[in-house]
């Protein structure tokens, strides 16, 4: 079993986004948003409509 | 077992690990629902990573790490362990030219994971690209016909309208 350290904080809870756009499309476009984050050096849960989970 | 490296959860709800060569990964799960036929909604989860915070690849950069591929691997097992009614999505994008190439590699690791795992690769036009996906879920989810069945039709819909 992967080790995890947990690093905790209090995340602001994010309203969840209300459209009917097809999942798939949203998927590949938020993965868009995250990489451009993750390249920005910014904070994934700033980013809104995207609900990052710790399903580990 | 396969040596792998450990992993931080980050405040941001996404995991990272350091490999032996001081390159930072990141990994992030985004949760999803899929409306099926019946109008039943499956929670899913797409799944994707970053080195050193870029997402492109340059050909011959890196040393091979075969931790990084058991790490990789454990991700998708430890989350299959713990979430085996849920399914995972990949998505491998064409911007800097390599996204068959790491479909390929990723279907190549998608033979690596638990035997209890099955994996659904396609491949989607998407405007000027073609992006190339893998739907995981459980071999003995109850749900999963129904499961592959909405994640085919939200790409017949994408096929069907060009993207």
């Amino acid at each position: 079993m992967i080790a995890i350290v947990k690093r905790t904080d209090k995340n602001g809870i994010k309203p969840e986004r209300k459209n009917s756009k097809n999942p798939i499309v949203q998927m590949i476009e938020d993965k868009k948003t995250v990489v451009a984050a993750i390249k920005k050096g910014k904070s994934l849960s700033t980013l809104e409509g995207i609900k990052v989970v710790s399903p580990l | 077992m396969s040596p792998l490296y450990n992993l931080t959860l980050n405040k941001d709800g996404s995991y990272s690990f350091i490999s032996d060569d001081k390159h930072v990964y990141i990994i992030y799960f985004l949760q999803y629902k899929l409306i099926d036929a019946d109008n039943n909604e499956h929670k899913v989860y797409s799944f994707g990573f970053s080195r050193n915070k870029e997402h492109a690849t340059k050909s011959f950069t890196y040393r091979y790490d075969e931790k990084i591929k058991n790490t990789i691997l454990a991700v998708i097992n430890n989350f299959f362990a713990e979430n085996d009614d849920k399914a995972l999505l990949y998505f491998c994008y064409g911007d800097d030219g390599f996204a068959r190439h790491r479909s390929i590699t990723f279907k190549k690791w998608g033979r690596e994971v638990a035997n209890s795992i099955e994996s659904y690769s396609t491949r989607i036009a998407y405007f000027e690209d073609y992006i190339y996906g893998c739907l995981m879920v459980q071999k003995d989810n109850p749900l999963k016909k129904l499961i592959i069945d909405a994640f085919e039709q939200n790409i017949r819909e994408i096929t069907s309208h060009g993207g």
